[in-house]
């Protein structure tokens, strides 16, 4: 009995991903930006809105060039600034995935997370 | 003719009775509270709404303790697009189904909550300056509030992220339906999430 109850704890205790509160949960019921709605409002150009809206809808373009881009030639990690943002959205990103074959770059991205995830424990103790 | 020491007597027998009756009096409340408090009479369900007194008692308490907390709280520069990027997809997944957003004007959780959560995606009439209500709405999503259905967000995001979430509400009245789809889908891009 203790023994289960132990591996259960160790089980939760490794699992940090279920309890983090990171972005890249969310991935799974992740839903595109209607760009096309951008269009018609009565905004102002240098409302933050209208600004927002603009950097979203162009980050999503560039996205899936970069996604088209990483189909045919495999990038290098280091190299290449975008493998960034695996570590910030783990495995559950497309082109993570495309990477995912990659024992090194996934091991990294893990150590990577890790850390991160103990930045963020480590800031929320900070004032009040 | 009265002498000094019946004079003396009488007062201090006044004073005796005095005290005795404010004692009574003390007990007596005390008894009939704690008999209120353990006859369960009191309605604790959140289908059962306040009285106007214990409402008022309430209010005040929440808004002076608010107050006091977050007068000292730093506001940042939160015209910065980026936040509103980073606030909107948190926003629509944590706050949105108690909260609402533009086009949604009910949810289970706005009707059954009580105390109600306010509608963020209308315009609030909280009488207070730009910075003092972005201070209070960031102590109130840090630090939550008590007996209501208003979590403390504190304990599991960061100061930067409780800010972008400060900097969407600030927009969300103005967001028409579609302008807030774009800000709040996740998609695959996730630029704003820095935290
Ligand atoms: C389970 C429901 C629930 C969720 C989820 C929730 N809230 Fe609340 N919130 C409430 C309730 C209820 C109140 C009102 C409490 C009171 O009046 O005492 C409230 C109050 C507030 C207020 C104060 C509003 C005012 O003007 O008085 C702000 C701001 C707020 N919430 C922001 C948020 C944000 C941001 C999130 C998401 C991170 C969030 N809330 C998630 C229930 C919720």
């Amino acid at each position: 009995m203790k023994y289960i109850l132990s591996i259960v704890t160790l089980i939760f205790a490794l699992s940090t991903n279920a309890f983090a509160h990171d972005p890249s949960m969310h991935k799974a019921d992740a839903e595109k930006p209607d760009c096309a709605a951008m269009h018609d409002t009565k905004l102002d150009a240098s409302d933050p809105v209208m600004l927002a809206m603009q950097k979203k809808c162009e980050s999503k373009m560039q996205m899936e060039h970069h996604e088209e881009a990483q189909a045919e030639s495999k990038p290098h990690a280091k190299a290449d600034p975008k493998p960034m943002q695996c570590t910030m959205e783990h495995e559950k990103m497309g082109h993570c995935e495309m990477m995912a074959d990659d024992a090194e770059v996934d091991a990294e991205v893990d150590a990577k997370s890790e850390e991160h995830n103990e930045a963020h424990d480590a800031g929320t103790s900070e004032n009040h | 003719m009265l002498n000094q020491k019946s004079i003396t007597k009488h007062t201090t027998r006044a004073r005796v009775k005095i005290i005795k009756s404010v004692l009574w009096a003390g007990f007596t409340f005390a008894f009939l509270g704690a008999a209120f408090i353990y006859s369960g009479l009191y309605p604790v369900g959140a289908d059962t709404q306040h009285n106007k007194l214990t409402y008022a008692l309430l209010e005040t308490v929440r808004e002076q303790s608010i107050a006091r907390a977050s007068s000292s709280v730093k506001v940042p520069d939160l015209s910065n697009p980026d936040l509103l990027l980073a606030g909107g997809p948190d926003y629509n997944e944590m706050c949105a189904t108690c909260h609402l957003k533009p086009g949604v004007e009910q949810s289970d959780m706005s009707i059954g909550l009580y105390p109600t959560p306010p509608n963020l995606a209308k315009d609030r009439t909280l009488g207070l300056a730009d910075l003092e209500s972005a201070q209070r709405d960031f102590c109130i999503i840090k630090h939550g509030i008590k007996a209501s259905g208003m979590p403390a967000w504190g304990p599991t995001h960061d100061d930067a992220r409780i800010w972008a979430m400060v900097a969407f509400i600030n927009k969300l009245p103005n967001l028409a339906t579609e302008h807030y789809q774009i800000l709040t889908a996740r998609g695959e891009d996730d630029s704003g999430s820095h935290h």
